[in-house]
């Protein structure tokens, strides 16, 4: 019977340490907001035309992540790093609970004639959106997110500065957390599945 | 003597010749061994026009230490180094002017790291097509090799993960 309560008593703290690890790693790498934002009202489209605002947010999880087509590294890597943790939580929720996939294209120039294109080459179910420079700021100020143009001397390549986190945005239309790079699938859909599940605990 | 110079004459020729032989191989083969680039790839685009980027493994056994200065390619009109940085939860790109790798250095330019940026592809590629690389070095030297286009897989999604943790060795960006 002691050496019972001696394991139970060793297992509770082990479980303790664990959790508190990962209460470090989460101050790290994900950001959980403790009072929720609200996304302002923006009007964009996305890669069919279809008017894309809050209404398109509302109602479903939303993970969305700022990129422009003419990034042939982090952006594609990306949008498969997301792909991957999308794949994972498939295996834990129904497909309603799942969060959409939102590519913000932030250089609408050169993004918005290839955006269905680009994005179908990853999945087809990846949502892209651009639009005026004025309302896609309205988003990314939403985000609490950053980005500018950086052009590269003698270069023909301009660079885009952008905040790398992808904003979590919950079925109310608010920012609930920011994930930091670099992103690691399994880690990742171990914190939307909390973070989806504690959810459902609220409502 | 008389009879002694057409030997002499014989010896000399194979002994030009001899050094022609190391010669060749020391400048093709020889240093190929030396210097090797591996794993060349780049992942295919939605997009023919956009740019794209190109990743490999350098190793250097030779016993100098070696500086890439220049990245040409027939198939497109620029190549360019760049490397992901993030700084302060901001993602950027820089370029790169020359990249340094040191005696017995491995380097490894993969996804959200070191990689080519390349520019301007003359015609269409599709997967598994193969089209040349060439590297230039500060001491005049080049080394070409075929670069592949492959699909990114989840090999790519795990190096990447990696990639923040490596050193990618010294280089210098465009001011």
């Amino acid at each position: 019977m002691r050496s019972l309560a001696r394991w139970v008593t060793l297992s509770v703290i082990v479980i303790a340490l664990g959790n508190t690890a990962l209460a470090y790693a989460s101050n790290e790498r994900y950001k959980t907001l403790k009072v929720p934002q609200a996304v302002p009202a923006f009007s964009l489209k996305d890669q069919a035309g279809n008017d894309f605002g809050l209404a398109q947010l509302h109602g479903q999880w939303s993970l969305v992540f700022i990129g422009f087509t003419s990034c042939p590294d982090v952006c594609p890597l990306t949008l498969m790093q997301l792909e991957a943790v999308r794949a994972d939580l498939g295996l834990r929720f129904t497909p309603e609970r799942i969060p959409q996939i939102i590519f913000l294209a932030v250089d609408p120039a050169r993004d918005k004639s290839v955006l269905g294109k680009y994005l179908a080459h990853f999945h087809p179910e990846n949502i892209g959106v651009t639009g005026e420079r004025e309302q896609i700021d309205i988003l990314v100020k939403g985000m609490d997110a950053f980005y500018r143009f950086n052009p590269k001397p003698g270069s023909d390549f301009y660079d885009v500065v952008h905040t790398a986190a992808i904003a979590v945005i919950d079925p109310q239309a608010q920012l609930v957390s920011k994930i930091s790079p670099p992103f690691k699938i399994h880690a990742m859909a171990e914190y939307l599945t909390q973070l989806i599940r504690q959810a459902k605990y609220h409502e | 003597m008389n009879k002694i110079r057409p030997w002499l004459f014989l010896l000399i020729h194979l002994l030009s010749g001899l050094m022609c032989a190391v010669s060749v191989t020391a400048e093709q083969g020889g240093f190929s061994e030396k210097f090797i680039v591996s794993n060349a790839r780049q992942p295919e685009t939605p997009l023919q026009t956009m740019p794209k980027a190109g990743y490999f493994t350098l190793q250097n056994h030779s016993r100098e230490t070696m500086i890439i200065t220049a990245i040409s390619s027939p198939a497109f009109e620029k190549v360019e180094l760049h490397k992901a940085l993030m700084v302060d939860g901001m993602a950027s790109m820089l370029l790169l002017d020359e990249l340094t790798i040191a005696v017995g250095e491995t380097i490894t330019l993969e996804p959200g790291g070191l990689h080519l940026m390349m520019f301007n592809v003359h015609r269409d590629y599709a997967v598994d097509d193969v089209y040349q690389m060439t590297l230039h070095f500060s001491n005049q030297t080049t080394r070409s090799f075929d670069m592949r286009v492959v699909t990114l897989s989840d090999k790519d999604l795990t190096q990447a993960d990696m990639a923040h943790h490596h050193n990618h060795g010294h280089h210098k960006h465009h001011e």
